[in-house]
Formats: structure tokens, C-alpha cells, sequence
């Protein structure tokens, strides 16, 4: 990875950038600079041809056997593999509009800075990728499609982004687990300031489906660390009251309130064996990427 | 009442200043910074949970805070408390007793204020911070010190106004006796019918060392020390040194008149000694001379550092009566003593009683002062017998010569000392008929006060000096063989005419008979101008009050004969030397005469009047001020006296409108007081504190020295803590939150 590759990863450096598309697309290329193999891959078991193998295919299936014998790499197709369809939930409730003092940009153009490099990244590979907006309800939702143009539709929904409603996952979950007729993998990107145990009966239901579910769980540096020094008025997003305190004397019992939240999220995702991710805002989006794609 | 109270009272509205905390904290709550929030939950479960900590914890900072500005404040405000080790006592009022100088050095003024007026200022202050229940004293150092509030003054109002109507006089500085006067005012406030047993003495002086470290009227420096010693067992003593250091002064400190007596038409000569107390020499410095308030000549004279010069000025009186003459400096800093002056008495004719003890005896005398009586020379004598002594009224004459009295009584030597005091001038010629033992014990030492009216001395100490007309006693008769007479080196100035005319007869002279005169150990002023025989006194001289007296040992006439073989006493009145001599005793004799009209500061003036006089007077002081005299029947007849001579310059007497005989006199400064040196302080004892000014001694604690506990330094150790613990206290709220 180069250089400056790599510094364009960093979300203060690609604030700058404006454009969704040039975004992911730095971030793809600088994040597949370094990358070896795809980390996509289709549902289909059934064996049905070899095909050689080339750079960057998923070293899970070479066919080993073929390789005693030939002395040359060969993978394994699968009869009736279909294309990986990719469900990308963006939550546009108004707290993912806060931005820290420190933070190059809120959660919300994180998220789709993320979302972004991540339909790029499942198109290139010829898969399909769909995305839904939400906030207490369903915003926009653009179908599953493998086309390459796709993806200017995908990045035109997530500008075209207002968030300024409540968060209401339960129920949003609930619902677009029934509309998603293919099995798929399901990527939430959300700060979850909501019901934590609603949210998880949702993530039950995507389960139940037979999605895979990936929660990547998006907080800003100050809501993980309440930096502010002086007395502050907090003004409540998404209709929460305002708060006056001073922040210093509550440091750590609002740190121990958040590590709970954390704590109960995490292990309810655990629980339903969906992938949880807590990615801060201030994280580089290789790092963040990394993080997301190792495990697949 | 409680023994508690503050030093700096004012300070106290400093105490509004604990309110900034509060105020700083509603501030910041007020300028809070603001942000859109989205973990709202989480914060509000937090202050939920640890709402009561929070507050706990804030009012505990707050509370910290507060309490620190309040001990800092506290603690400026120099609060005390009497009795701290014990319980709270009832308050013990504070007698305060103060000791200004005021000898004329206190005048000196670099700035519009003098050194003076600096220490009444400095005494309201220390009043003005008195608390309820304290009484004031006040002692004016002086010649002599007076207590101007000797019984405790417990209205702060009343004492000031005192301190206020005090002038300052012009005379020297008796510490030690005022020192007696503040120890009387600390036995007054013990002992008046609401007592005070804590005691403060304030002495305000400028320090200056003819005051506090060299021997004044008697006073000595063993004397001082114990006084003070003494004073500090009973009171907490301090010094308040208000002078001024490197203070330079000229002055005029002495101004004499040549001539013995001054008639119309001779020329007087005036001669005025001028010293430089600094060590910069003054050139070109303006003398001027006046005669009766008028200036008549002025001259210009280089003042040497650390010298003296002498200027001499002519005048010739045209006219009989009373005339002042004044020599002035030009102004510096002490002007006290830039101006000195003399009252003269200046004369038709010079008058000399002579008293004959017996017929003949005074023939010579009145022939060598007058040898033509046709002719009107500067001398007009009169003789009387001594039978008539007791009823000659004594004031119309420069001189008496009494010659060959056998005795005197009581009342003739009151007469006789009264006209000493009044600066004239005796002359005993001894004799034949005279009573050495009479004499002796008559006009030998006695007590002063006995057969005085009062002195106008200091009244707490009456000096108990022995006042002898005679200034030798006199011993048995010596006869013999013809004696000469020994000029001893013509030191003295009644013989001093004849140094170098040997041949004029004095060493010629024949004394056959005389009385052996034996001078008292001690006796202050008795001189021996001339001496007999085997160096037994001649003549002997001394200074009695304002006037002179002369004890001449043998006759002054050939009428004292040696009753076994009538030879003559001595052949002196015939032979050449006697003329000048008796011309030379007199004008020995009335020099003194000059003092009749001149006193030093403090000293009191008087003057017998005629019978019938106007029974009251007026005194013109040198301020422009009268005051009323009355005359008053002294016992020897009708007189007046004046002690309000706090003031130097001329003090004029004048009779009712119509009556044109008004009479000047001289009251001049004591010039040891223009000497400016200061003290070392070394000569303090250790008990007494020496402060600079009022605001050092309140900063320095007198508390301290007064069994009062100063309570500001526990307050800003308090307040010190207090900081430490709100630092520890933040540090583990900080360190318990984040």
C-alpha cells in the first residue's frame, strides 16, 4: 500500500475529498492495494467445474487434490452459485448528523463513506448490492443489482441523505427481513441509539431468514469518551431533552452507562451470530474495512 | 463585650469577596458552551445515578472556596483576640499613654509639615484605631514636660481636641521628667475609680541626641535608661521615631552685647555667633541685624561645615528705654533658631547703690565711680547706710555695693535675691564691723525654694540646689604683714585690663587685713579673680540667678582699721589699682543686668512695679497674641510674672492706653537643641520597640507586646490549608469522575 494511499484512508484526510464515488473509490483501490483475495463469495455447495486460479481468489477453494496432481492451482465452482447479494442498511435518524470536536466527519458521512467502498467493492466482484435508508421508518430502498452502474444510484441515495427523524430499528428490521427474499448478507450501519432489545429481536428475524448479519456499530470519539472540559449544555438529538452538566464530574459514570449500552449490544449480536463491529468515527477506513471483511 | 476586635477595620468589606465564587460558578453555569448531543440516554442515567455525589461535591469546593477568601480577608483585616490561650476573657481596655516631643528640633520641616505635626498625626492615628473603652494620656516633652491630660481621658473626641489646641513650644526636651509624668498617668489609670491595668506608652520623638543620649538639666543617660526600664515593666513601651534622617540646620546660637551697660549716645557693639550643624558648607548665607524690629544692616558670610562664625554689628541708641536687637538667618529648614535676640535697658546714666555699714565706707567706692559728681559721667551713685537697706527699693539700680555691713537679716536677703533674680549685680566689701558667721549662715546656702515664691520650675522634681548669695564663705580673718595681690595670670576679666601694665599698682597693692574666703566643693560659676597673700582668694566672683555677685575679701576703704593698732585694713582704696578695679567689679557686676531682660524658653519673666501701677498688663507674644497680666503683691511688693515663654521672640509688657512704658524682652532658644544628630537607637533598651512610623508598628504587631494575640497568622495558615485541601479535594474529584 503506498503512501498516500494510505493517508487517504484516513477520514480526516478524505473530508476533503468531495464526492461519495471518489471516496469509495480511494478507499477501495488504497484498501485493495494491500489485499490479497476478495472477501466475497457465493451461498451454492454444489461442485461443478475447476477454473484456474488467479490472484486474489479465496484460497478456501483450491482444490488441493487437483494441485498433487497437476502441480497447478485450480478452484472449485460451484453448481448454481449465484451472485452474493449484499443488503447495506444505512440509519439516517438525526443522531447520526453529530460530529465531534475532534472528528473529520459525522457518523453519518462515515457510514456512507463505509457503505460506499463496500457496494463498490461487492460490484466489482460482479455481486449484487442493495441499500435501504431508515430512521423510524423505511426511507429509500434501492433493489439488489450486480450492474456497475448500480452503483451511481446507490451513491446518488446516500447524498441525497436527510437525517433529521427518531431512530426506530425494531420495526424497520422486522419489515425489511420479510422483503429481503434472497438470502444475503446484511450490513447495518448505525449508531443504535434505540431500543437495544428491539433492535436485537430484528436482528433475530434477519437470522431467522438465514441472512448473514453484519452490525457495524458507528460512534463518534467524544460520545465514547465525553472529552468537553467545561460546563455544556447538550443539546438532545432525535427529540431527547437538553442536559446541562458539567462533563468533567461525569466522566466515568457516562463512560460506565456507555460501556453497558456497548456491552449489551455486542453480546446480543453475539447471540444471534451476527457480526458486530464497534468502529469509531476517527478510524481509518483500511483499519475499519480490515476489521470488517477479516472475518469473511 | 467580647476581647476580640479588628486592626484594620475597613478591610472588613473585602468580605464581600466571598461571594465569588458562588458568583463564578452561577457564571460559568451561565457562559456554558453548547452541543447537540446524541448519547442523551447515557448522560442522563449517569446524572441520575451520581446526581447527589455532584452536588455534594460542588458544595463541598464551593463551601472550601469560599471560606478561603473569607480567613484571607479576615486576615488582612488583622483581627486579635486578647487571652487567645485561655476562654474568652471580658475586654481589657488599653490605657494609652503618649509622649510628644516637643522640644524645638520638632519643628524642623522639609515638607508643609513638621516634625511635629507629623507626630500629633501619628497620635490622632493610633487614636483614631483605638477601640471602646480605651483612655488616652498625653505628656508634652519640654523644659520642663508638662502632662496636658494627666487623669486618663476615656472620650477619644475630648483627648483630640487637646492634642489639637497643643502648640508647639520652643524650648528643649526633658525626656526623663516626662517619662515621670507618663508613669504618673499609668498610677492615675490604676488607681481612678474605673481602673486599667494594661497599659501602652507611645513616645513620639525625632530622636535626636541632645534629647536621648547626652546629659540634659541634670539628666543623665543611666537616668534615662532606668526610666524607661522602669516604665516598660509596667507598659508595653514604643518608640515612634518620626525625624528626619541627614537633617542639616543653621542657627544663630548666640547674640551679646559688649558693653556691661549701654547709655545714649555710646556706641553698642552686638556680637552674634553663627554655627553650621550640617556638613555643607553654606556660602553667601544672609545675615541681617535689626534694632527694634527694623533691619538696619545685613551682610553676607560663608558658613563653614560643621563651624561657627562670629559677626559683629555697631549701634549707637539715641534714645533712653527699652530696645530690642534681633540678628537673623536667612530661612532653612529649623527656623526655630534662625532668628536669636536681646532686650537691652538703655540708659541716661548708669545707677549704683552703695550701702555703708558704717560711715566712710563707701567714700572711695562712690569717688572711683564718679570721681566729679559735678560733672554727669555714665555712673550716679547714691549712698545709703545700712540701716536703710531694708527700705530702699532696690529695682532703680544697676549695682549695690554693700561695704563693711556688719549683718543682714532675713528679709534684706530676700530683698538681696530677689534683686539677683531681677539680674542685678552685688558687690560685698568685707570690713571691720563685719559678722562672718551672720553673713554666713544669713546669705550662705539655702534652699531656694525656702524663702522663694514658686520657681515656675519643674513641679514634679523640685531641684534642690542651695542658693547662696555669697559666693565663697567666709573664714576667719587673716592679719599680718603687708600682703600683695596676685592677678592669677589676669584671667579673670575684672583684672584682665591690667595684663601687661604691671606698673599700674595691682601687684603693689597692700593688704594687711582679710578674710580667708573658702570657695564650696562644687559651688557651679564661683571664680577667683584676684588673690592675697599666700594665694587665699581676693576677689570672688559667681553668677547668682540673672545676676553676678563679687565678695571681695578685704575693705573698700581706709575706714576698716585693726582695732589694736588702727592700722587701716588696707591701703588698696588710695592706691592707683583700686579706681579700675571698682570700674571693672561694676561692670562685671551689671552684666548680668542685661539677663534681667532676657530669659531662655520656658523660663519665666518678672518685673517688679511701682506701687499704684496699673494692677493689669498685657503681654504681647511673638506670635501677635496678648495675654492678660495681673499684678499680684509678692511680699516685697507689688510685681508681675510671666511663664508663658513656650515661644522664642520678643515679649512685650504694655500698661493701659495712655501709659507709653512698654518694656521688650528677649526670649531666645536653647541653641543645644539646633544640633539635628539622632540618636542611636542602640540606646534603647531591649524592652522598648523602636518603630519608624504608625503603620510599621501596626504591621509589626504591637499586639504582641501587650499580651494581645494577632490572629491573622492562624487565619492564613488556615487559608493556606484550605487552598491544599481544595487542590486535593479537585484532584480526587477529578480523578473519581473521569
Amino acid at each position: 500500500m503506498s503512501v498516500t494511499a494510505q493517508s487517504l484512508l484516513d477520514p480526516a484526510v478524505l473530508a476533503k475529498i468531495q464526492g461519495l464515488e471518489l471516496r469509495a473509490r480511494k478507499i477501495v483501490e488504497g484498501y485493495v492495494a494491500g489485499m490479497h483475495r476478495s472477501p466475497f463469495h457465493g451461498f451454492s455447495i454444489e461442485f461443478a467445474e475447476h477454473r484456474e486460479y488467479t490472484p486474489g481468489d479465496d484460497l478456501r477453494y483450491l482444490d488441493w487434490k487437483v494441485f498433487g496432481k497437476t502441480d497447478r492451482f485450480y478452484l472449485k465452482q460451484f453448481e448454481e452459485e449465484t451472485n452474493l447479494i449484499c443488503y447495506l442498511l444505512l440509519d439516517t435518524s438525526e443522531s447520526m448528523r453529530y460530529r465531534g470536536p475532534d472528528a473529520a466527519m459525522t457518523k453519518l458521512e462515515y457510514a456512507e463513506c463505509l457503505a460506499a467502498s463496500l457496494a463498490y467493492l461487492v460490484l466489482r466482484q460482479q455481486d449484487s448490492v442493495g441499500l435501504v435508508t431508515f430512521d423510524s421508518e423505511t426511507r429509500q430502498v434501492v433493489r439488489p443489482s450486480g450492474n456497475p452502474a448500480h452503483l451511481k444510484q446507490l451513491l446518488h441515495v446516500m447524498e441525497s441523505t436527510v437525517a433529521e427523524r427518531k431512530t426506530r430499528t425494531g420495526p424497520i428490521f422486522h419489515d425489511l427481513a420479510e422483503r429481503f427474499r434472497h438470502r444475503g448478507v446484511v450490513i447495518i450501519f448505525s449508531d443504535l441509539f434505540d431500543d437495544v432489545d428491539a433492535m436485537l429481536a430484528g436482528l433475530k428475524h434477519f437470522r431467522h431468514r438465514r441472512h448473514e448479519v453484519m452490525v457495524v456499530h458507528l460512534l463518534d470519539r467524544a460520545e465514547l469518551e465525553l472529552p468537553f472540559e467545561r460546563v455544556t449544555l447538550f443539546k438532545g438529538l432525535e427529540e431527547l431533552p437538553d442536559v446541562l452538566t458539567d462533563p468533567r464530574s461525569l466522566r466515568k459514570a457516562y463512560c460506565k452507562e456507555l460501556d453497558a449500552f456497548l456491552k449489551q449490544v455486542a453480546g446480543g449480536c453475539r447471540a444471534q451470530q451476527a457480526d458486530y463491529h464497534l468502529v469509531p468515527t476517527d478510524q481509518p477506513f483500511d483499519v475499519a474495512l480490515r476489521t470488517l471483511l477479516t472475518r469473511r | 463585650m467580647l476581647a476580640f476586635g479588628f486592626g484594620n477595620l475597613a478591610m472588613l468589606g473585602w468580605l464581600a469577596a466571598a461571594a465569588v465564587p458562588l458568583l463564578i460558578h452561577l457564571w460559568n453555569r451561565r457562559k456554558h458552551r453548547e452541543a447537540p448531543w446524541a448519547a442523551v440516554d447515557f448522560l442522563l442515567a449517569a446524572i441520575r445515578k451520581n446526581a447527589r455525589r455532584m452536588q455534594f461535591e460542588q458544595w463541598l469546593l464551593l463551601a472550601v472556596r469560599t471560606l478561603i477568601i473569607l480567613l484571607v480577608v479576615l486576615a488582612v483585616a488583622e483581627p486579635y483576640m486578647q487571652n487567645l490561650g485561655g476562654l474568652v476573657t471580658p475586654y481589657r481596655p488599653t490605657h494609652k499613654v503618649f509622649v510628644l516631643d516637643g522640644s524645638y528640633s520638632m519643628a524642623y520641616s522639609q515638607t508643609d509639615e513638621t516634625l511635629f505635626e507629623r507626630a500629633r498625626h501619628t497620635i490622632a492615628d493610633i487614636v483614631d484605631a483605638g477601640r471602646s473603652g480605651d483612655a488616652y494620656s498625653l505628656v508634652l516633652v519640654g523644659e520642663p514636660s508638662r502632662a496636658i491630660v494627666q487623669t486618663p481621658a476615656r472620650s477619644p473626641a475630648d483627648f483630640l481636641d487637646e492634642l489639637d489646641g497643643l502648640e508647639q513650644p520652643h524650648g528643649g526636651g526633658d525626656i526623663v521628667a516626662a517619662l515621670v509624668l507618663a508613669e504618673d498617668a499609668i498610677g492615675r489609670a490604676e488607681d481612678g475609680p474605673a481602673p486599667l491595668a494594661q497599659h501602652e506608652v507611645f513616645i513620639v520623638s525625632d530622636l535626636q541626641r541632645v534629647s536621648w543620649q547626652s546629659e540634659q538639666s541634670g539628666r543623665t543617660q543611666a537616668q534615662l535608661t532606668e526610666r524607661l526600664e522602669r516604665l516598660a515593666s509596667r507598659a508595653a513601651v514604643i518608640v515612634l521615631d518620626v525625624g528626619q534622617e541627614n537633617a542639616s540646620n543653621a542657627a544663630v546660637v548666640d547674640l551679646s552685647v559688649q558693653q556691661p551697660f549701654l547709655t545714649v549716645r555710646s556706641a553698642a557693639t552686638f556680637t552674634a555667633v553663627i554655627r553650621n550643624f550640617g556638613g555643607q558648607e553654606r556660602p553667601q548665607t544672609v545675615v541681617q541685624f535689626e534694632v527694634d524690629g527694623q533691619p538696619t544692616e545685613s551682610r553676607r558670610v560663608n558658613l563653614p561645615a560643621d563651624g561657627s562664625i562670629s559677626v559683629s554689628f555697631t549701634y549707637t541708641f539715641e534714645e533712653p528705654g527699652s530696645h530690642t536687637a534681633t540678628v537673623r538667618l536667612a530661612r532653612d529648614f529649623l527656623t526655630v533658631d534662625d532668628a536669636r535676640h536681646v532686650a537691652l535697658n538703655v540708659k541716661d546714666r548708669l545707677r549704683v547703690l552703695l550701702v555703708a555699714g558704717k560711715w566712710g565706707s563707701t567714700t572711695y567706692i562712690a569717688h572711683a565711680l564718679n570721681p566729679n559728681p559735678s560733672n554727669e559721667g555714665t555712673v550716679e551713685t547714691k549712698t545709703v547706710s545700712d540701716i536703710a537697706l531694708a527700705e530702699t527699693e532696690l529695682n532703680g539700680f544697676d549695682c549695690v555695693f554693700l561695704a563693711n555691713v556688719a549683718q543682714f537679716t532675713s528679709g534684706e536677703r530676700r530683698m538681696l535675691e530677689r534683686y539677683t533674680r531681677r539680674g542685678g549685680g552685688l558687690v560685698f566689701f568685707l570690713g571691720d564691723q563685719v559678722m562672718p558667721e551672720v553673713y554666713n549662715e544669713v546669705l550662705g546656702p539655702r534652699a531656694a525654694g525656702d524663702s522663694l515664691e514658686a520657681q515656675g520650675d519643674s513641679a514634679l522634681e523640685p531641684r534642690q540646689d542651695e542658693l547662696s548669695l555669697l559666693p565663697a564663705k567666709i573664714g576667719e580673718l587673716v592679719s599680718g604683714p603687708a600682703a600683695t595681690l596676685d592677678p592669677l595670670d589676669y584671667r579673670h576679666p575684672i583684672v584682665a585690663p591690667f595684663r601687661g601694665r604691671e606698673n599700674a599698682g595691682l601687684l603693689s597693692t597692700p593688704v594687711y587685713h582679710y578674710y580667708r574666703l573658702q570657695i564650696p566643693e562644687g559651688r557651679p560659676g564661683a571664680e577667683v579673680a584676684l588673690a592675697v597673700g599666700d594665694g587665699d582668694p581676693a576677689i570672688v566672683t559667681v553668677p547668682v540667678q540673672r545676676g553676678r555677685c563679687v565678695l571681695v575679701a578685704t575693705a573698700g576703704s581706709l575706714a576698716s582699721v585693726d582695732a589694736a593698732t588702727g592700722q587701716p585694713w588696707t591701703a588698696w582704696p588710695a592706691w592707683p589699682s583700686f579706681l579700675p578695679i571698682v570700674r571693672e567689679i561694676v561692670n562685671f557686676a551689671v552684666t548680668g543686668s542685661h539677663n534681667r531682660w532676657n530669659a531662655v524658653v520656658g523660663e519665666p519673666i518678672s518685673m517688679p512695679v511701682e506701687i499704684g501701677a496699673p494692677s493689669l498688663l498685657e503681654v504681647v507674644r511673638p506670635t501677635g497674641g496678648t495675654d492678660t497680666l495681673r499684678v499680684e503683691d509678692t511680699g516685697d511688693g507689688p510685681a508681675w510674672n510671666y511663664a508663658g515663654t513656650e515661644l522664642s521672640g520678643i515679649y512685650r509688657v504694655v500698661a493701659p492706653a495712655g501709659r507709653d512704658d512698654a518694656r521688650s524682652f528677649a526670649v531666645n532658644v536653647d541653641a543645644v537643641e539646633s544640633d539635628l544628630v539622632r540618636a542611636d537607637p542602640a540606646v534603647l533598651p531591649a524592652q522598648v520597640s523602636l518603630r519608624s512610623t504608625w503603620h510599621e508598628m501596626q504591621t509589626q504587631n504591637v499586639g504582641d507586646l501587650v499580651g494581645e494575640q494577632r490572629l491573622h497568622r492562624w487565619l492564613l495558615t488556615g487559608a493556606l490549608g484550605l487552598m491544599l485541601t481544595d487542590t486535593l479535594l479537585a484532584w480526587w474529584f477529578g480523578r473519581r469522575a473521569t
